[in-house]
């Protein structure tokens, strides 16, 4: 097991590289010179060449992708041009907040999932499974930031029950008021997401029931409740029963890992985000590749 | 010895009565297909919104970016405009149906444009393994980690904004996903004997993946891409949505709804209706892949 931990990060360490390569080539390729937002419009040229230096944007790149990696496995991201400020010290409060957005995100749509998810698999032929089954995809299909227009048109605009913008009121903040700021952009990222993890459960859910072991604690007579338990605690590692659609759930993964806000499916964790980050070449069934929903 | 006797009479028997023929394999699909009632709607559904936005120059009652300033904010089914009027009072079903041209584009080509690219670099690295493999694959790898609107809204601001640049970052953003689905493909397929025989028999790499592996992979891939279009749609508007797509008169529908929901508090139910054809089309495309795939059983 630590071996295998060991070796998945020492794999992970070329990709890594690669990735701060794409990062740190994308800021160089965006327009815009930072120098620019440093000196006043009618600096000479010398000055210009003056501060260019200060940077060190004299030399030449790979030295400066150097530097910068450098910098940022210590921690620092450097400072902002524009507000002289660490960006670490910018980052950090709206970091906080996307945390805390994220989290209600994903422990909203993560509850429904398992729910709808688990009824889904043990009721596949029931008119509400098939129901389920429709409001998965239109969920999958639904863009974000359409979701969120209805949800200000509705709750904010017709009913006036809850605020369009915003994290807190005008000199207020308490819980209750963040609260009130966070339940429709937290319902729009849900309900972008819930569908891609109803579908993840029902599918991995339906495997576990297929198994052998099921069967035999059903014989024995064991209650259902508890077989609900051994069911979500799952884990069937290599199980081609467990791989009923890699097609669908692909689709799934990429739909997860391209909301819109970036968060829901990110932040709902083992079932989805962390797994579509590590998919094997071989593209085996996410849902089998480990231990499933153990910690459901 | 009967068995080419059998072989030898097959073709006189199967000719003489047509009727008796075996539907073919697309008949069979498409009977599978259709039992399900909501994919065959979504279908009929889709094959409206695709038409209508195609014949836009035809149906639409008025000119999409030319408005008429009596006729602002107009509400949703008022008479001469069936889904209201914008601050501009340009008709909403005319910006509508000129939009979904440019929306279904910036949706299909890049997942075609992928499939091209992605499929190619997949059946790669499949068929040939070894380095080629670990080189293609690990690349990918490298795009496919970052999240996918991550990369798609970084691509298309190094860019500059327009819609051709929306199509080029979304088919970079899906490239890495089809090639994972056609490497994995290309290997299992790779395995059969009727592989090992055409390669005994001396046939050469580009004949074997032309006649055996592209055929035998294609379903695969294909349903898996159509999955993926109503995705890229919603990608490609979110990027026009944060006006990293067309400039103003042109009508798109996320760039649409940006422009509209500064009326969400005036006018919300025309402010949706933008985002209701992205939502109804990339719903009926999840429809039809869906039921697409389980008609070419893939779920085994």
């Amino acid at each position: 097991m630590a071996s295998f931990v060991w070796k998945r990060i020492l794999l992970m360490i070329p990709t890594l590289l690669g990735v701060s390569i794409v990062v740190f080539l994308m800021l160089k390729i965006v327009p815009g010179d930072p120098v620019n937002a440093i000196v006043p419009p009618d600096a000479s040229e010398s000055e210009r060449a003056l501060v260019r230096a200060q940077l060190g944007l004299d030399k030449p790149m790979a030295v400066q992708y150097v530097y910068w990696l450098g910098n940022v496995v210590q921690g620092d991201l450097g400072d902002s041009v524009a507000r002289r400020l660490p960006v670490t010290d910018m980052l950090l409060p709206a970091f906080k907040n996307t945390l805390l957005l994220t989290a209600a995100a994903a422990l909203a749509s993560f509850i429904v999932a398992l729910i709808v998810g688990v009824y889904s698999a043990y009721r596949p032929k029931s008119k509400l499974a098939s129901l389920f089954n429709g409001l998965s995809l239109a969920s999958i299909g639904l863009p974000n930031f359409w979701a969120a227009l209805i949800l200000i048109g509705v709750f904010s605009v017709t009913l006036g029950w809850l605020p369009s913008s915003g994290m807190s009121k005008v000199g207020g903040g308490g819980f209750g008021d963040t609260i009130d700021h966070l339940i429709l952009p937290a319902a729009a990222t849900a309900l972008a997401s819930v569908g891609v993890l109803t579908r993840m459960v029902r599918s991995t859910v339906s495997g576990v029931l297929q198994q052998d072991y099921i069967f035999a604690l059903k014989a024995k007579g064991v209650r259902p409740f508890t077989i609900l338990r051994h069911v979500l605690r799952g884990g069937h590692a290599d199980d081609p029963e467990c791989d009923r659609s890699p097609v669908r759930r692909a689709a799934g993964e990429l739909r997860t890992r391209g909301d819109g806000v970036l968060l829901a499916g990110r932040g709902a964790g083992h079932l989805s985000g962390d797994r579509a980050a590590r998919l094997p070449p071989s593209y085996r069934p996410a849902c089998c590749s480990s231990p499933s929903p153990s910690s459901c | 010895m009967s068995l080419q006797a059998t072989a030898a009479a097959d073709p006189k028997t199967l000719a003489a009565p047509a009727a008796r023929r075996e539907p073919s394999r697309a008949a069979v699909i498409f009977a599978a297909f259709a039992r399900r009632k909501i994919a065959l709607a979504a279908l009929i559904v889709l094959l409206v919104i695709v038409f209508a936005c195609l014949l836009a120059p035809w149906i639409a009652p008025y000119d999409p970016s030319a408005g008429e300033v009596t006729d602002r904010l107009q509400k949703l089914g008022a008479p001469g405009h069936l889904l209201g009027t914008d601050e501009q009072g340009r008709d909403i079903l005319s910006r509508v149906l000129y939009g979904g041209r440019l929306s279904l584009l910036s949706g299909v080509l890049p997942v075609l444009l992928a499939s091209i690219l992605g499929g190619g670099l997949g059946v790669a690295a499949g068929y040939f393994g070894g380095w080629t493999n670990t080189i293609i694959m690990r690349a990918l790898d490298i795009v496919f980690s970052f999240p996918a609107i991550l990369l798609a809204i970084g691509i298309s601001a190094a860019l500059g904004p327009g819609i051709t640049n929306i199509i080029i970052s979304a088919t970079v953003v899906f490239i890495p996903p089809i090639a994972r689905i056609a490497e994995s493909a290309v290997k299992e397929v790779r395995k059969e004997e009727f592989i090992e025989a055409a390669r005994s028999s001396g046939a050469s790499a580009v004949l074997i993946i032309r006649a055996h592996i592209l055929r035998n992979i294609f379903a695969k891939v294909f349903v898996f891409a159509t999955s993926l279009i109503g995705v890229c749609l919603m990608v490609a508007s979110g990027l026009s949505f944060l006006g990293l797509g067309v400039s103003p008169p042109t009508p798109e529908w996320g760039f649409m709804l940006n422009n509209l929901k500064q009326l969400i508090f005036i006018n919300p139910a025309v402010t949706i209706v933008p985002g209701a054809f992205i939502f109804l089309t990339s719903l009926s495309l999840n429809l039809v892949s869906d039921a697409l795939s389980d008609a070419l059983e893939l779920k085994r």
